[in-house]
């Protein structure tokens, strides 16, 4: 009588494993150093970049451009805004816009206001031009409207307003979303002034 | 005669018992590509010497240049450790007395630094080419302290500033 064969024989030899232990030590390391930065994250950047010392006082007369300026200024007074184009002080290129019932400025109408003078006012592009870009130096297309100053916001506020005021102010400006979800620009170059 | 049961299997070493680290490694890989795909490690290049800093909605990606912390207190350098000024804050560069001086539009001190600065740079032997300055204003100080600090430092040649802010939430959710 055969012997049955031997139990042993079937005991499967142990499988090679994958070692885990550096990919452990880089996951470790990683996800704290993640986890540790990602709380500064939200913090972010508002460029900011002063007219260039040459004023339009200065230029050659050859260089001058002679088309009309919008000349868009909001002040940031003590009991609202006032917003003013063409240099206006009164009448309908002139408009106030008063304290909310809470006190506050009114953030969200200075934004429509601005969004009225951009689609009515300002209008679509004339035409294009390449020019470089004064950061990097590349050619990038620009476009041109109808009066040369269509992308600058003059804020005047007195020395006294807190400076998270003016960054709304320049937030507002900056861009608004249309009811389709689309942002589109305004005017994103803040020069900033102050009333004296 | 019945045989006697075998003693073997007695004397069969049993095998340690081993943590599985496998349900470790899917929580840790999760978690690190989650952490991968949401934050952007460029963030981490700027960390915010101040807490009251504005909140704003603009989405311009952190960078690294010579950064100042404007406080009611005054101008001070950033500073990489925490210092006997309170944390992030370093040397003070500007007092509040100079920025509060109407009589004047300029801050000597803040230029004088730059200068100093920038000749230092010089003996180490690096370009001085950067225009840009980053700016953690308090989101209280007064506007007039910021138009003097744009002021001096253009001056001093540094005619690109980058204002520290906290993002706001986009309107619909998300980071």
């Amino acid at each position: 009588m055969a012997y049955r064969p031997s139990r042993k024989r079937k005991v499967t030899p142990p499988g090679a494993e994958i070692n885990f232990t550096p990919v452990m030590n880089l996951v470790v390391v990683l996800i704290p150093l993640l986890l540790s930065v990602a709380q500064f994250v939200n913090v972010s950047l508002l460029d900011y970049q002063p007219p260039p010392a040459e004023s339009l006082a200065n230029a050659s007369p050859d260089s001058r451009d002679l088309r009309e300026r919008l000349e868009l200024v909001v002040n940031v007074v003590s009991d609202g805004f006032e917003i003013s184009l063409f240099g206006a002080t009164s009448g309908r290129n002139f408009k106030r816009i008063p304290l909310t019932r809470s006190g506050a400025h009114n953030i969200d109408a200075l934004q429509a206001e601005l969004v009225r003078i951009r689609r009515d006012i300002v209008g679509s592009p004339i035409d294009t031009v390449e020019e470089a870009d004064p950061m990097t130096g590349m050619p990038v297309r620009r476009p041109v409207y109808r009066f040369p100053d269509a992308d600058v916001l003059n804020v005047a506020a007195s020395g006294d307003t807190p400076w998270q005021l003016v960054v709304s102010v320049m937030d507002a400006a900056r861009s608004y979303t249309d009811d389709a979800g689309r942002s589109h620009p305004l005017f994103a170059l803040p020069r900033l002034g102050q009333i004296q | 005669m019945a045989f006697a049961p075998s003693k073997r299997r007695r004397f069969i070493p049993l095998e340690p018992g081993r943590a599985s680290l496998t349900p470790m490694m899917d929580m840790m890989t999760i978690i690190l590509l989650f952490v991968l795909k949401t934050y952007s490690v460029t963030g981490a290049l700027l960390t915010p010497a101040i807490s009251d800093l504005p909140v704003s909605d603009s989405r311009a990606v952190p960078r690294r240049t010579l950064s100042l912390v404007l406080t009611a207190e005054g101008l001070f350098e950033e500073a990489q450790v925490t210092s006997d000024q309170g944390p992030g804050l370093g040397r003070r560069i500007v007092s509040a007395n100079e920025f509060a001086n109407e009589a004047s539009v300029s801050l000597p001190s803040l230029e004088t630094w730059l200068a100093d600065r920038k000749e230092l740079e010089r003996s180490l032997g690096k370009m001085v080419t950067s225009r840009e300055l980053t700016v953690q204003a308090a989101r209280g100080v007064p506007y007039s302290w910021v138009l003097k600090l744009i002021n001096a430092a253009t001056l001093s040649n540094y005619d690109v500033f980058e204002f520290v802010v906290l993002k706001t939430a986009p309107a619909g959710g998300g980071q």
